[in-house]
C-alpha cells in the first residue's frame, strides 16, 4: 500500500508541476494585454505602462515563469492587478463559497441520481425505468444558463418563494443562506445527477443479472439484502469515480451558475479575471484548480483501491 | 365626554372644509427616511480610488460617494458642487479661480478645504499610474491662497477644464485618508458625499450607508446603498422583477417596453452623451504608438468608406435592433449636448454607395470584417449592418471578441472595422479629441488631418461658447466627410426601479444619482 501511495503521489508531483508550465503558457496565450483590458475606458499610455513594468509583463517569458513559479512554491500566488490584493487571500476567501455550492450539488446529485437509478434498475422495463430516463436526459441536456433563468422566473418572480439570487454566508444567517442556495444546487447539480442515474442504472442492471447476485439470491437472502447488499455496494465504485471525476466539472460548472445566480465563488473570480486579463489571478486559480483536480484523482485513486483491493494488487505486481 | 366628542366633531369638519377649500393637486409624498436600495452596476469597478479608476463601473459607485468640485445638472449643464461658483478665468486663459465651499466635512471628519482640494488634484495630475493626467494635462500648478480659494495655473487656455472637473479629475479625497492608506486608498476611500464607504467584494457587492458627516445629510434618505454588479441583461431584468433590486442602471431596449407596461415598476430614460460607433483602421499599420502606415483595409480607401457609409440605415438599425428606442446619429456630438449643431442625418443612399463602389474599380464582393465586443445585441447589430451593406457590394463578416481581444487588436491595428461605442462626456473635446486628433490616445484609425488638429486645438481653448459653438460645427463637418469613425446612434439610456422608490431621476451622464431618493414605506 504504501509502495502504491508514495507512486501515486510521485506522479501526482510530476502532474502539478506539468499544470504550471500548461496553465503559464496558456493564460500568456491569451489574445489582450492586461493593462490595457484593465484600463477600461480609461485609457492612460503612461499608466499602462506602468502596469506592465510592475507586474513584469514587459520582461521575457522564460524569466516571468521563474519569477513566479519561485513565489509559488512559497505559498504566494502574487497580487491581483485589478485590486492589488493577494491572490491568495481572494481565492481563500471565494473557496468555502463554491465548495459549499458544490458540496451541495453532488449531494443533491446523489440524492437524485442514486434512488432513480436504483429504482431504474431493480424495475427494468416499467414505467418508472421510463420515467428515470427521461428524466435523465432532460438533466443533461437542459443548458445550465436557460434552467438557471427559468428557475429564477418560476419561484422568485412568479411564485415568489425563493430570492433569486445572491448569497449570505451560513454563519450569518443558515435559513437565508440555504434558501439562496436551492436555485443553484438544483441548477448545478441536476446534470451530475443525471449522469450518476444512468451509470448507477446500467452499472445496477450488469450486477443483478450476474453470478455472485444469483448466488447471493440462491442463499435465500431477501432481496434488499441482494440489491443494497451486494448489487449496490459493486456498482458504488462507479459513483465514486464519476463523483471524483465530476467534482473537478462541478467546480468549473460554477462558472455559470455562480454568475446567473450572483454567488460570489470561485467561478465568478475566474470569470472576473478572465475578462480583465488579470494574470496573477487566473495563473493562481488555474493552479489551485489543478491542485485541487489532482488531490481528488488522489484521493479516488485511494478509495479505490480500498473498495477494490484487485486495483492496488495489480499496480503493485507490475 | 360629550365636549370632547363636539370638539372632535368641529375638527372633522373644519378638516374637510380646509380639505375641500384646498386646491386638487396630486402630492408626491413628503420623502421618508430609512431603507436600503439594491442597484445593479453593468461592470463592476476596477478601483475605488478616483485618481486610477478607468472603468465606468467605478464612476457609477462614485456618483453618491465622492463629490466633485463641479456636477451635472440634469440636462447636463455645469453646476458647482463642492466649489461654489463657476470658475474665473482670467482675460489669457491661464489663471483659473475657483472658490470652495466652507463648513463641509469629509466622511472622516477632516475639515474641507482649499489645500485638501489641491493635495487631491495635483494627486490625480502627478500620481504615478494615475489616469487623470490627460484630462489635467493643462494645469502646470495649483495653490490655495487662503481656506475658500484654488488658484490653478495652466500652461494653455483649457475650455474643457470645468467638465473635467466634473468628474473623477474633480473628486476630492481626504487627505488624512491619502496620508494613512496612500496608494491604497481604493481600499477604504473616504470623500465628502451623501454615503460613505462600508464594505466591498469584488466582483460581489460595494455598501455605502448615509454619511451623517455630509454637509446636506438632512436631504439624504436612504440608509444604506448596496451596489451589484450583473454583467447580463437578463439576470439584471429578472432580479428588478423578483425583488432583489429596487433599481436597475441599465436596462435592455427589448426588456423596456414590458417594463413600461407593468405597474410595479417605473422606467427612466434620458438621451445622454454616449454614442454607438465604428472605427475605421484607415492606417493603423504599426499600433497606435507606432508611425501610420499602408493597412490591408478596402475601406482605408476614402471612395468605398463613403461607400459603405452610404449603404448604412441606420433608422432601419434604430428599429430592428434598438426597438426604435435610440436615437440614429452620424456625428460624435449627441442631439442632448447643447454644442450640437441641429443638423440631420441624411437618408441612406443606397444609389451613391453602388456608384462610388462601380467608380472605385473594386472587384465586388468588396471583404470587410467588422469586430465586435461579443453580446446579443451587438451581433444583432452586426448582421443588419451585414445585409445592408451586402446590397452595395460589400461582403461583410461580423468577428464577435471579448473584450479583452477587441482592445488589443484595437491598439495593435489588428481590424478593419471595430464597434467601438462611448460612454460620453458633457465636453465635446472629451468626445472629439482623443479620438480624432493625430495623436491622439485613442486614434485608433490613426487618420491625420493637420487642419483637423488646429480647429480641435483652437476649440478647447476658447471659452466663448458661441465661438466654440462654431469651432464645433467646423470639426463635426471634417468628421463626418472623413469617415474614420461612422457614428451609428446616439444612446438614450434607460433605468428602471420598482415604484416604491421615490425621487430618481436620470442624468445625461447616466449615473445613478441616490442623494435624494427615498422608498415609501407601503
Amino acid at each position: 500500500m504504501s509502495r502504491y501511495f508514495l507512486r501515486r503521489a510521485g506522479e501526482s508531483l510530476i502532474a502539478l508541476w506539468l499544470a504550471t508550465i500548461v496553465v503559464f503558457i496558456g493564460v500568456r496565450s491569451l489574445p489582450g494585454d492586461p493593462a490595457i483590458a484593465m484600463s477600461g475606458e480609461g485609457r492612460e499610455p503612461a499608466a499602462n505602462a506602468l502596469i506592465r513594468q510592475r507586474y513584469g509583463l514587459d520582461e521575457p517569458l522564460p524569466i516571468q515563469y521563474l519569477r513566479w513559479i519561485s513565489i509559488t512554491i512559497t505559498g504566494d500566488l502574487g497580487t491581483s492587478i485589478r485590486t492589488g490584493q493577494p491572490v491568495t487571500a481572494e481565492i481563500l476567501s471565494r473557496i468555502p463559497t463554491t465548495l459549499e455550492l458544490a458540496g451541495l450539488a453532488g449531494l443533491f446529485a446523489i440524492c437524485f441520481g442514486l434512488p432513480l437509478g436504483i429504482a431504474a434498475a431493480v424495475r427494468r422495463g416499467t414505467r418508472l425505468d421510463y420515467l428515470a430516463g427521461s428524466v435523465g436526459l432532460i438533466g443533461l441536456s437542459i443548458p445550465t444558463f436557460w434552467l438557471g433563468i427559468v428557475l429564477i422566473l418560476i419561484f422568485a418572480v412568479w411564485l415568489e418563494v425563493l430570492p433569486a439570487s445572491g448569497y449570505v454566508p451560513f454563519l450569518e444567517d443558515p435559513i437565508q443562506n440555504l434558501e439562496r442556495m436551492i436555485l443553484p444546487v438544483i441548477v448545478l447539480g441536476s446534470a451530475l445527477g443525471a449522469v450518476l442515474l444512468r451509470q448507477v442504472r446500467s452499472g445496477m442492471i450488469g450486477s443483478l443479472g450476474s453470478d455472485y447476485v444469483r448466488t447471493a439470491r440462491a442463499k435465500g437472502l431477501t432481496e434488499r439484502q441482494v440489491v443494497v447488499g451486494h448489487a449496490l455496494r459493486n456498482s458504488l465504485i462507479t459513483v465514486v469515480t464519476i463523483l471524483g471525476l465530476e467534482l473537478g466539472a462541478l467546480i468549473s460548472g460554477s462558472v455559470v451558475t455562480e454568475s446567473i445566480f450572483l454567488i460570489p465563488g470561485f467561478g465568478r473570480l475566474i470569470i472576473e479575471a478572465v475578462s480583465r486579463r488579470d494574470y496573477p489571478v487566473i495563473q493562481g486559480v488555474a493552479l489551485f484548480s489543478a491542485v485541487a483536480y489532482i488531490a481528488i484523482n488522489f484521493g479516488v485513486d485511494l478509495l479505490y483501491s480500498y473498495l477494490n483491493p484487485k486495483v492496488r494488487m495489480g499496480s503493485t505486481a507490475q | 365626554m360629550i365636549r370632547s366628542r363636539f370638539l372632535t366633531a368641529g375638527l372633522t369638519v373644519a378638516l374637510i372644509a380646509a380639505a375641500a377649500a384646498a386646491p386638487i393637486t396630486a402630492q408626491e409624498p413628503s420623502p421618508q427616511r430609512g431603507g436600503e436600495v439594491n442597484l445593479s452596476q453593468f461592470e463592476d469597478a476596477d478601483t475605488l480610488d478616483p485618481t486610477f479608476a478607468g472603468t465606468a463601473g467605478a464612476r457609477v459607485v462614485f456618483i453618491n460617494m465622492c463629490e466633485k468640485l463641479y456636477d451635472l445638472d440634469a440636462d447636463g449643464a455645469l453646476v458647482p458642487q463642492l466649489a461654489t461658483a463657476l470658475p474665473t478665468v482670467s482675460e489669457d486663459g491661464l489663471t483659473v479661480t475657483i472658490p470652495v465651499r466652507e463648513g463641509v466635512t469629509f466622511n472622516d471628519g477632516t475639515p474641507f478645504d482649499a489645500a485638501a482640494v489641491v493635495k487631491s488634484l495635483e494627486r490625480h495630475r502627478t500620481a504615478e499610474g494615475s489616469r487623470r493626467t490627460s484630462e489635467l494635462s493643462s494645469i502646470t500648478a495649483s495653490a490655495a491662497p487662503d481656506a475658500t480659494t484654488v488658484v490653478l495655473t495652466l500652461a494653455r487656455p483649457d475650455a474643457a477644464l470645468t467638465a473635467s472637473l466634473s468628474d473623477r479629475a474633480g473628486m476630492i479625497m481626504s487627505p488624512t485618508q491619502l496620508d494613512l492608506l496612500g496608494a491604497d486608498f481604493g481600499n477604504a476611500p473616504v470623500c465628502v458625499g451623501p454615503f460613505k464607504f462600508v464594505d466591498r467584494v469584488v466582483g460581489d457587492h460595494t455598501t455605502l450607508e448615509r454619511s451623517e458627516d455630509y454637509y446636506d445629510a438632512e436631504h439624504v434618505y436612504l440608509d444604506k446603498v448596496i451596489y451589484r454588479p450583473i454583467a447580463d441583461e437578463t439576470v439584471r431584468t429578472a432580479n428588478l422583477r423578483a425583488g432583489d433590486l429596487q433599481l436597475v442602471d441599465r436596462v435592455a431596449t427589448t426588456d423596456v417596453a414590458a417594463l413600461k407596461d407593468d405597474p410595479e415598476f417605473v422606467v427612466v430614460e434620458r438621451t445622454s452623451n454616449a454614442y454607438t460607433a465604428m472605427t475605421v483602421n484607415i492606417a493603423n499599420a504599426n499600433g497606435i504608438a507606432g508611425e501610420p502606415g499602408v493597412v490591408d483595409d478596402p475601406l482605408a480607401n476614402d471612395q468605398l468608406r463613403k461607400a459603405f457609409d452610404l449603404a448604412i440605415d441606420r433608422d432601419q438599425i434604430n428599429q430592428l435592433v434598438y426597438s426604435g428606442l435610440q436615437v440614429a446619429g452620424c456625428g460624435p456630438i449627441s442631439p442632448a449636448n447643447p454644442y450640437h449643431d441641429g443638423v440631420a442625418c441624411p437618408a441612406r443612399d443606397l444609389e451613391g454607395a453602388k456608384a462610388l463602389v462601380t467608380a472605385s474599380g473594386v472587384a465586388t464582393p468588396i471583404r470587410v470584417e467588422l469586430q465586435v465586443a461579443s453580446s446579443p445585441v451587438n451581433v444583432r447589430l452586426g448582421e443588419l449592418l451585414q445585409s445592408q451593406v451586402a446590397e452595395a457590394g460589400f461582403e461583410l463578416a461580423v468577428l464577435p471578441l471579448d473584450n479583452a481581444t477587441a482592445f488589443q487588436n484595437q491598439n495593435d491595428g489588428a481590424f478593419d472595422i471595430m464597434l467601438t461605442p462611448w460612454s460620453g462626456r458633457v465636453d465635446p473635446d472629451a468626445n472629439i479629441y482623443r479620438f480624432h486628433y493625430s495623436t491622439g490616445t485613442d486614434n485608433f484609425p490613426k487618420a491625420v488631418d493637420p487642419e483637423l488638429d488646429a480647429l480641435l486645438d483652437e476649440a478647447r481653448s476658447v471659452n466663448d461658447v458661441e465661438a466654440r459653438k462654431a469651432l464645433y460645427a467646423q470639426i463635426v463637418e471634417r468628421v463626418k466627410e472623413r469617415r474614420s469613425v461612422i457614428y451609428l446612434q446616439h444612446q438614450v439610456l434607460y433605468s428602471a426601479h420598482t415604484s416604491a422608490l421615490q425621487g430618481f431621476e436620470l442624468f445625461v451622464d447616466g449615473m445613478p444619482r441616490l442623494k435624494s431618493v427615498s422608498l415609501s414605506q407601503s
